[in-house]
Parts: C-alpha cells; sequence; structure tokens
C-alpha cells in the first residue's frame, strides 16, 4: 500500500496533515480577525435572516386557517346564490314555459270549473250586459 | 525509493484513489480539532458559522461584499427552506446553499467580464489583484496580525488557482471540518468524489506551504 505520507517523505515536501493543519491555522486566524464593519454586517445579515424566517412562520400558521376561511366562504355563497327548484303557480309555469324555445308542449293552464261554465256562457253574459236599462230603471216601468 | 518505483507502474487514477484512501485512513489528521458541537438553535448556528462562511466566500470571490451577500442569501435560505430539519442536517444543507450562490456568482461574473472583453473594458487579473482597504489594525501585535493577513492572502491565491471542484472539496473538507459524507452532500456528489478532489488539491497546495509561513 502507498501512501502519500511515504511518497511526500521521500520528495521532501510536507505532509497532508501538515498542510491541512497550517491551512487551517491560517484560515482560523482570518476569521477571528474579521474586521467591525464586515462582522456588524454580518450579524445584521443573520437577524434579517431570522426575521424573514419568523415572518414565514407566522404566515405558515395563518396561511391554512384564512384558506379554510376562504373555502367555507366560497362554499355557503355557492349554496345561497344557487336557484332551488321550488312549486309554482300554473301561470308562472306557462310562463316560463313560453319563453324556452326547446319546449315545444304547450302547457295547458287549470281553470276551476265555475270559471269554465262562465266561459261556455259567454254570449249570454254578452247580451246580459247590453241590457242596462231593465235593470238600471226599476222604478219608472212599474207605475 | 522502491517504493516510488511502485507508485508509478500504478495508472494514475489509481494512485489518486490510494492518495485518498490514505487521507481517508486517518481521517483525524485533517478534522482533529475542527469538530463543533451541534446547535441547538438556528440563530446559535448561523452565529457560529457566519464568519467562516464569509471568508470561504471572500476566498472563492474575491470580493468581500459579494461574499456577504453570498452569506446573507444562504442564511435566508436555510431558514426560510430548511429551519424546521434537525440541527444535524443545518451543516450540509448550508455550505450546499453557499457553495451553489457561490458558483452562481462566479459564472454571472464570467459573463459579465466576456461581455466587458466584447466592449473593450474587461478588467484584467493586475487590476483584480489589487489590495483592498482594510481597516487600520489596533491590536496589540500589528506585525504579527499583518504576517497573518499576508499568509491568508497567500493561500487564498493558491486556492484559487485550483480547480473549482478541488476547491470546494479542499475549503469544505479541510477548513471548515465537515466529514466526507456531509462534504458530498454539500457539493451534491459521491464521497470517493470528494476524496479524489481532495487529493489532487492536497498535491497542488503542498507546494505552496513554505509561502504561508
Amino acid at each position: 500500500m502507498i501512501t502519500t505520507t511515504t511518497k511526500n517523505e521521500t520528495d521532501g515536501l510536507p505532509r497532508d496533515d501538515e498542510v491541512a493543519a497550517r491551512a487551517r491555522a491560517i484560515f482560523r486566524s482570518a476569521c477571528e480577525g474579521a474586521d467591525s464593519y464586515h462582522t456588524l454586517r454580518l450579524g445584521l445579515a443573520r437577524g434579517k435572516a431570522l426575521n424573514v424566517g419568523a415572518k414565514r412562520a407566522g404566515l405558515r400558521v395563518w396561511a391554512p386557517l384564512v384558506g379554510a376561511a376562504a373555502c367555507c366562504a366560497l362554499v355557503v355563497g355557492v349554496v345561497w346564490m344557487r336557484p332551488v327548484p321550488h312549486a309554482t303557480s300554473g301561470t308562472s309555469i306557462a310562463s316560463s314555459a313560453a319563453g324556452q324555445s326547446d319546449q315545444d308542449e304547450v302547457v295547458i293552464p287549470e281553470v276551476s270549473s265555475e270559471q269554465m261554465e262562465m266561459v261556455q256562457n259567454l254570449d249570454f253574459y254578452r247580451w246580459l250586459a247590453a241590457q242596462p236599462s231593465v235593470a238600471s230603471s226599476p222604478s219608472g216601468g212599474g207605475r | 525509493m522502491h517504493e516510488i518505483r511502485d507508485a508509478e507502474a500504478v495508472p494514475g487514477n489509481q494512485v489518486v484513489m490510494d492518495a485518498a484512501n490514505a487521507l481517508e485512513i486517518s481521517p483525524g489528521a485533517l478534522v482533529r480539532d475542527v469538530a463543533r458541537p451541534v446547535a441547538a438553535t438556528i440563530e446559535a448556528f448561523l452565529a457560529s458559522v457566519e464568519r467562516r462562511a464569509w471568508r470561504v466566500a471572500e476566498i472563492a470571490l474575491r470580493d468581500p461584499d459579494e461574499a456577504l451577500d453570498a452569506v446573507q442569501d444562504a442564511m435566508m435560505r436555510l431558514v426560510k427552506h430548511y429551519s424546521g430539519k434537525p440541527a444535524e442536517e443545518w451543516p450540509p444543507l448550508f455550505w450546499g446553499i453557499l457553495r451553489r450562490r457561490i458558483t452562481d456568482l462566479q459564472r454571472r461574473r464570467t459573463v459579465r467580464n466576456r461581455i466587458l472583453v466584447w466592449t473593450g473594458h474587461a478588467v484584467t487579473e493586475d487590476d483584480e489583484e489589487l489590495p483592498a482597504w482594510e481597516a487600520p489594525d489596533l491590536g496589540p501585535d500589528p506585525a504579527r496580525a499583518l504576517a497573518s493577513r499576508q499568509a491568508h492572502a497567500a493561500m487564498s491565491k493558491a486556492i484559487r488557482a485550483l480547480p473549482r471542484r478541488q476547491q470546494e472539496a479542499f475549503m469544505l473538507r479541510v477548513l471548515e471540518g465537515l466529514d466526507v459524507a456531509d462534504t458530498a452532500k454539500a457539493m451534491g456528489c459521491s464521497a470517493g468524489s470528494v476524496k479524489t478532489h481532495l487529493s489532487r488539491a492536497m498535491d497542488a497546495l503542498r507546494a505552496n506551504l513554505e509561502e504561508w509561513r
């Protein structure tokens, strides 16, 4: 097994752990010696990131509730606005039926038996209406 | 000498893998004094990692302000998307986010430089190497601080000369002290690739150690 350590020793070059230790020491020193301006800005950046996270956490709590409320309102609105089929009078059915072009059958209005009798004796009632003098002056004619 | 002859008889990739395995045989040599406790809260984690993250980004990007933006972006993404994850998962997630952000910025800069080359306003290497302004040192030992800054500048330059994946492997594994599995997660590759990249990086950096003293 050939190791880098053996090879490096023969080449007279530093070993990997020496390189790593030296690099880490320099890096640590550079981190500790960061100037105050950039250190302050890093702190501000951290605060900003955490604030964004806090706002998002609040949104995470409220968003499902708001969504559920909006869905409920939508459902209630749809139910409220939907036309409810209900029983109507014969006349309104006839008028609505007349408005529908695709509905061919004619709906006959329901008429009571008294009204039918009146329609059948229409000529008699017309004649009766044309005789006002007989009905309105009984006293003059009787004497 | 006999062992060197053996090494020459082995194909190149095998030598690299042997070297990588040798690194893995003694993992304590690389991460002996870097092991860090698991942070209790995400705020504590960010507070503990922010300076190192900034320095790593600065080495990769050469610009302290751009590095700071990259770190802030990585912090925000970690808090936004992964704060609910277990604390043990934060380091590889954070470093993975930061690595991708650095790569994005490097690619963007490359495109911008190409456009500037076409328009004749390209920034030369000499311009980029100009020393940035630094705050006056008020510490007790200015000479030592200066030596430390010079060593850091030399090390940063040597790391920047490496290919990108080797840079990432070296900084995550050696400077940050992540283990092989976490480094692989952060880099989005296999553990074997991490070992190979790290071995090549160590080979390249070994010759520069004298300059870092």
